[in-house]
Order: C-alpha cells, then structure tokens, then sequence
C-alpha cells in the first residue's frame, strides 16, 4: 500500500485538442508496471471538499473546477496531499497528472514538488497540424509558447496528418520553442510509454515476466531489441560528479530521459539520485548508505535507434571515479542546459 | 389592524422617470403599493403610517452585482491591511500601518485563540511598508512561539509563517519546493511564495477551507450589506454546482428572518467527469433554480478569462503591461469559454464573466458572437464583469450584442496609483473604468466593489465613478466620469437589470419589491466629493426596516 520513497509525478499539458487524453488512455491501456492514478487538473486554486472530488474507474480523479483570484491552496495541491496522508488514490506509486488545455505545465508541476512527491517530467503534447497557428493567436498564443517552453519531452502528435515538408517545418518551429525538451513524433498519442515514465520495464508484459528483473539490474547491455525504444543500463561503483554532468550532456539527442541512483566522490555518506527529462537534469540528495557499499545504477532510455551502446559505455567509463581528480568541480545540483 | 403600512420620508428617490420624486411609499405584503404624497398613498384604504424615516432619504435599495460572500471572512479572522475594512457588527477593522500595530493587532488575536489553533490574518500590504525590512519568520516569532502564526498578504501570493509553522509542517532546510526563501543561515526565513510553497502549510489551509465553506460567512455578508444599504447582493462565486449540498445551509441562512437581504449566485460551472460536460452542468443550475426563494436564488452562471491587473495575469492585448513582467495567461481555452457559455446561454441562463484585461474581454465578446449567431436570445443580458481594460472599440461591439459593463470602479481608490505608475500608464489609467463610453454606447452598466477584495458600500462605488480619485489624491481623468445621477442609477436598476431582477427591484415603484435604502442624505444633492460619507442608516427589505448597526 504505502510506499517508501516519494511518489514520482508526470505532469501531461497541451493546448485542447493536442491529444492529451489519448495519450493517457494510450498509456494506461499499455500500462505502466506500477500502481498509476491519473489526475485530470482542470485550471484552479480554491478549495476542493470530498463532495468536489469525482472518482471514476477507481484510477482517475478529477479537480473541481475553481477560481484563481482568491489566493486559496490549489486543489491539486489538496489532493496530493490527501494522496500521501489520507490514502487516497489507494496509494500510487505513479501519478499521471493530465492539465486543463491552457495551463502552464510548469506551473502544475511545481505543484508536485512538495514532500512525499517527485516531479518526474513535464511531457507536452502538440498538434503538429495547428500548433503554428495557434501559436500566432494574439491570444491564445502565450499560452502556446508557454507550454512549449515547459515541454522536457515534447510529443509532436498526428504527424500522419501533415506532409513531410509541414513536418519538417513544425518540428524547427517548435524544437525553436521548447529549449528543454526532447522531441518524440507520433499520432494517436501512441509514445512508447518507457520515454513518457522513465522505466524500462514499463508496459504489461514486463509486468507480468517478473518485478524482479527490473532493467536497473540487467548491467551493462545494449538496447531491448525489438523493443519500441531504446533502453541502456550500467551498473558501477563511485562517480565523479563532473564526469556524470559531462556524460549527461554529451547525451545524444534521442535520449529523452536517464535515471541514477549513484554514488559520488564528493559526496560519500548518501546516494545521488541523477533525474533527466530532455535537456532538464538534477542531482539531489538521496538515502544515506548507511552500511551499504556504495554503488552506482544509472538507466538511459531514448527513441528507438538513439542510442549507442558502445559510445555509452565509454562515456561512463570516463567517469568512474579515480585517483586522478577532474579538474573542474561543479557544485550546482540542478541546472538546466539552454 | 391594517395590512398596509405607509411609510413617510423628508425625500423618497425612486428612480421612476414619470415619479422621479416622492414623500410616502404605502407597503403592502412587502410589495411597493403605491408613491407619491401621503395623501395620494392614503387613498388606497386602511393603513398605517410609519414615521420613522421622517427625517430620512430614501433611495431604491443598492443592488451589488459583483460581490462576494468572502468579505464576511474579515470579520471572522484578525484583519492587517492598509486600509480600515468594514465589519458586520458596524465597527471598522483599522487598517495596519507598521510592524509595531501587526504584532499588537496579531498578539490581541492570540489572546483570544484556543490553544493550538493557527492563527491566521488576513490582507497584509506590504507596498505600504518602503524601507521596511520584509516581514519575517522573526516577526512572527514575536506574537508566539507556540501557536501557528500565518499572515496572509493582499495580494494573494505570499504567506509570511513563523518558525512553530515551519516546524510542524516538515518545511526545512532541505524543502525541494520551490518558493521557499532561505535566510543567511540556509533555513526557511518565514515566506511562503506562490501555490505550491503556500500549500505547505497545510493547518492553515484547512481552517481557511472550513471558513470558506462557513454559512456564518453568509451571515456576515448579509450584516455587512444591511449597514452598507445594499438590500440585494451577489456570491459571483457560488459553489452550488460543485456542491450542492451547501444549497440548503444557505438557504437557511438566508430565507431565515433575520437576514437583512436577498441573495443571487452566480455559480461557477464544476465539472463532473469530463471537461466538456457543461450541458449535464447547464441542466443542473436549471434544477438549482426550482429551490430558489424570494430571498435567494441561483439566477446564472460566473464563467472567468484572465486573472487581475496588479497581478499581472490579466491578459492584456498589445502592447500589454506598462511595466512588470507579463503573466497574463487566459484559464480557459476560447473553445471551452464558447463551450460553457452556450450551454447555459441555450437554457436562458445569464452569464457573468471575469475579464479584467481586454484580451480577456475580447475572448468572451467573441464568445457571445458566436452563440448569439447560433441561438437568437436577445435578451440574454451577458455581463463583462470588472472591465477594467475594456476599450472603446469592444463597447461599441457589446452595444451591438447586448452585453452589459459591471465595472469595477472602486479599484480607481485603491490601485489606481498602480495602475497609472505600473501597470498602464497615465493614458490607459486615463481610459480605465469607462462609464462615460459604456452609457454613450449604449451599453447597460453597473458598478461594484467585488465585496471581499474592497468593502462593500455602493455610496463609495458611486464616489469612485463619479470622481475617479485614487487613495492618494490623484486624478484619473476627467472623460470617463459619470454624474452622480448616473452613478446612482448604475448601483440600482442598472444592476438589477443584469440579474434580470429590474421588473422587481431597483427602482421604488407600485408592484415592485418595497426594497430602500435609508439614507442621511441624498447623493444627488451633496457635494459628489462626500457622497461616500453620507450616513446609512439601514435599509428595508421586502417592506421590513432593518437598522444599520454601528459599534461605537
């Protein structure tokens, strides 16, 4: 029921009509190998009672729609809290948050960034058909431009129905658009759900084969063939922060999201844990050791294709920690890459 | 014993243009009978007369379209603002003019409180304060060191706690929240910014929810109005779509005796289930509306655009903001807006929608455009509520559309320095709250105070159109003033006729509801520059006096 760490949160924004709630349904019918529950967040901040809270098919919650001038604590706030106190949900490990169609996603995902949860990503769902129009509205524009701004993983849906000239240009206009993100083309809203949760093992067949397996202990290996995406994983002892920063910027361009429980030189009594979402990463503290030797796990996941094993392996390899010190040593813990 | 009373007055405004003045009005079954002379109201059979306002004026009963039952929560918690706020018992909460009175007004409060309960205060401005240090953990600490202390700031973005908060809310040194400022020695220093860091203080939060959800706020609201002379207000916010079961608690309150007025909500649509299920909601409200009273009824629905002008979310079209970063972001899509607003407009329900920037109130005329070409009810009476920005091209299309202008006048008095230093610029300021357009248009206006983020009072809302100065002296310009006449007509029947209430209200008339306010003097013949500080002496509602209460 209850789980020990903190509870990861995706936050799924897009202009109405993007195709956010396709790709919601795409991903709970995939399922995510974790007890998921899904907020649909209209808009608000004003008090939300029991009586306001509609609960359907046990797994999705929707917020009462609510005011923004009265400075009251946002109702998604208020369910996540009763989420972590009161049991709420039945205790997920996993919550979709799937925002109104004018909302600033990072906004909705600071929300999820208070005790008890774990931002995990910020997708943003785009109509490649209307995205540049919309984006042109005197109005309706900001908002655009603010989603995308916010996008770490950018799903560039309904390519199927433009041409590839339109493509092509849609994909410069909003690679232009959203600094942060990694960019996945798709229609249906059918992306594959490791990229949009950062886990692997995702998806109801890894489910059933076993909870064990969890790729985290696969070692170092190269991509799941056959799989819809690409997947590296490595397992190690002490890093060195600078080479772990450097290694996630060398990233290529398809790896949209890495995962590490890792043990740094420079910070030897507690574990790191590395988040990567697009060009979006951070270092946080993690559990102290406490006996345990340290050890390094880091998971790498990108588009089908992305990745080279090989390439990857040397990259980390530069960064095992060794006699020699590394020249420049970085304090900053989270940073964004421009 | 007579059913009819006839009450006498040194001077009965009615608002009627073939009886535009009187000195007895004959009462009957809480309907106006009759107005004119007393001779002329004896003529209609057995009655008594009540002489009590004798020496009074009486004008229709102030109808306040855009007010909120939240400034009942000022009387309810300790009030630190700049300005003094009205309270229900007649008394003033004095505004707060330095970190010496807010520890002395939050240490009072403390005295009073049951142990472990948080107190929490309301409004505290912090713009009034230059050369101050910001308010702090350490200040607080001041008022307890055992009790929860929560400052609440007006402008709705910022809690200042104290360490007893920070402590038992978990939020440390290491808080991931953004929001959440560290002092020199790497600890929360006290600020809780924002709705995600002001959400960590989850005790507060709860006890703010319960309040807001109090039927005594009702209570309070309808206190405040009695002394204020308005006999006819408004929850702009109701909750009862989302909600329901609150419908009968209100009620309660209000169809009770006792309380001094009527009621009319404005239900913000909910939605249960889907997003796009405003016609389940639209036939809801239409349910609501069989329980409706004659002091208390679910007359439409409250749809919003964009968020306020001193916050910078209002959406403003070029070139936006004069100075401050733009954060005007709409809350609904243009699509959904059209979508909420046909499903009620379909059902002949009247619609109020926020807009406070002219990007925001451009999406809702669109709106109306469409459904208007969809479904022909001309008769819909749609109101741009606030319509601060509003500019003369949008008034000549809502003249065209029907739409009505309730403008939010009183923020000329209290952010009016803002707006012409900060947010506008004088040439904007110049053209903001633009009465004088609105009735050359044709576009049907009313006035209102937004009770709850200023004290509700229509003889201020009138001082404001009519004068157009800010707190500091300063002028607004001259063109878009109104006389007081007009002023007085926009707070009565022109409000009553955007709550499709004017064939009842608004106006002192036979066959209407005998609604008045009691009134020292007249606004139409004081200096306009005193017309907020006439004297309100109560009201009548439904043919029955209600005194105005005053704390001395």
């Amino acid at each position: 029921m209850s789980v020990s760490g903190p509870i990861d949160v995706v936050v799924v924004g897009g202009y109405l009509g993007a195709g956010k709630t396709t790709l919601v349904n795409h991903l709970l019918r995939e399922g995510t190998g974790r007890r998921t529950l899904v907020l649909v967040n209209d808009f608000g901040s004003v008090a939300v009672d029991d009586a306001l809270v509609d609960s359907r098919d046990g797994d999705v919650l929707t917020l009462a729609n609510g005011c923004v001038c009265c400075g009251m604590s946002s109702p998604l706030v208020e369910m996540l809290v009763q989420i972590r106190d009161e049991g709420l949900g039945g205790g997920p490990e996993l919550v979709v948050v799937e925002t109104s169609g004018v909302a600033d996603p990072e906004t909705v995902a600071r929300h999820a960034m208070i005790p008890g949860f774990r931002r995990d990503g910020v997708v943003v769902v785009v109509d490649a058909e209307t995205v540049r129009r919309r984006a042109a509205d005197p109005i309706v524009g900001r908002s655009i431009e603010r989603q995308l701004r916010a996008a770490e993983l950018l799903v560039l849906n309904k390519v199927d129905l433009v041409d590839r000239a339109t493509l092509a240009a849609v994909r410069d206009f909003v690679a232009g658009r959203a600094p942060r993100a990694g960019i996945v083309e798709t229609s249906r809203g059918e992306v594959p759900v490791a990229l949009l949760t950062g886990r692997s093992s995702a998806g109801k067949k890894a489910e059933r084969a076993s909870h064990a397996s969890a790729p985290v202990d696969a070692g170092p290996t190269g991509r799941h063939d056959g799989s819809d995406h690409d997947a590296w994983s490595w397992r190690g002892g002490v890093l060195d922060r600078a080479g772990v920063l450097d290694f996630v910027e060398a990233l290529p361009e398809g790896a949209v999201r890495a995962k590490g429980v890792l043990a740094l030189a420079d910070a030897p009594d507690r574990a790191t844990i590395l988040q990567v979402v697009g060009r979006r990463h951070e270092l946080l503290a993690g559990r102290a050791w406490e006996g345990d030797p340290p050890s390094s796990r880091l998971v790498v996941i990108g588009l089908r294709g992305s990745l080279d094993g090989d390439a990857l392996d040397a990259g980390i390899a530069s960064s095992v920690a060794g006699p020699r010190s590394r020249e420049r040593d970085r304090e900053d813990t989270t940073r964004s890459r421009p | 014993m007579s059913d009819t009373t006839v009450y006498t007055a040194r001077k009965i405004v009615t608002l009627n243009p073939v009886n535009p003045e009187a000195t007895a009005v004959a009462v009957r079954e809480g309907r106006i009978l009759a107005v004119g002379t007393l001779e002329e109201c004896a003529a209609w059979g057995p009655h008594a007369v009540d002489r009590r306002f004798e020496g009074e004026v009486l004008v229709p009963g102030f109808v306040e379209a855009h007010g909120h039952t939240a400034d009942g929560m000022i009387s309810m918690l300790p009030y630190v603002g700049y300005h003094d706020f009205p309270l229900a018992d007649g008394g003033r909460a004095p505004g707060v003019h330095g970190y010496d009175e807010l520890t002395e007004v939050l240490r009072r409060a403390d005295a009073q409180l049951p142990e472990g309960e948080p107190l929490v205060a309301n409004s505290f401005d912090p713009i009034y304060f230059p050369g101050e240090a910001r308010l702090s953990k350490e200040h607080l600490d001041r008022v307890s060191t055992k009790r929860q202390v929560i400052v609440r700031h007006a402008s709705g973005h910022l809690l200042t706690v104290n360490s007893v908060v920070l402590r038992e809310e978990g939020i440390g040194r290491d808080c991931a929240t953004p929001g959440v400022p560290r002092g020199a020695d790497g600890e929360p220093n006290g600020e809780l910014q924002e709705g995600p860091a002001m959400s960590l203080a989850v005790r507060a939060q709860k006890k703010l929810m319960a309040l807001n959800m109090d039927p005594e706020l009702v209570r309070s609201h309808g206190r405040l109005c009695r002394n204020a002379g308005v006999t006819t207000s408004t929850e702009l916010l109701g909750f009862m779509l989302m909600a329901p079961k609150l419908v009968n608690a209100w009620h309660a309150v209000v169809d009770a005796d006792d309380f001094p007025g009527r009621l009319v909500l404005y239900n913000a649509p909910t939605l249960p289930g889907r997003t796009t299920d405003y016609e389940a909601v639209a036939e809801q409200a239409l349910t609501l509306r069989e329980r409706d009273t004659p002091k208390m009824r679910n007359q439409g629905v409250k749809l919003l655009t964009d968020g306020s002008i001193q916050g910078w979310t209002a959406v403003m079209l070029w070139p936006g903001y004069f100075t401050g970063e733009d954060q005007g972001l709409l809350v609904v899509t243009p699509e959904e807006l059209t979508a909420q607003l046909r499903a009620f407009h379909r059902r002949r329900l009247n619609a109020h929608c926020h807009c406070n920037g002219n990007g925001g109130v451009q999406v809702f005329i669109d709106a109306v455009e469409r459904v208007l070409a969809e479904d022909a009810w001309l008769d819909h009476r749609h109101v741009v509520q606030h319509s601060q920005t509003t500019t003369q091209a949008q008034y000549r299309r809502m003249a065209r559309l029907g739409l009505c202008a309730n403008v939010f006048t009183n923020h000329a008095y209290y952010w009016g320095d803002q707006h012409w230093t900060l947010t506008m610029g004088p040439e904007r300021t110049r053209g903001m709250w633009a009465c004088r357009t609105a009735l050359r248009e044709g576009v049907p206006l009313s006035i209102h105070s937004d009770s709850g983020v200023t004290p509700i009072g229509q003889l201020m809302t009138m001082w404001c159109a009519v004068n157009r100065l800010s707190h500091t002296g300063r002028h607004l310009g001259e063109t878009e003033k109104i006389t007081p006449a007009e002023a007085l007509h926009a707070t009565t029947l022109g409000a009553a006729w955007q709550l499709h209430m004017d064939h009842e209200i608004g106006s002192i008339e036979s066959g209407k509801l005998a609604d008045f306010a009691v009134l020292e003097k007249s606004p139409l013949e004081v200096d306009p520059l005193a017309i907020k500080d006439i004297r309100v002496r109560g009201t009548v509602v439904g043919g029955v006096p209600y005194e105005a209460e005053r704390r001395r």
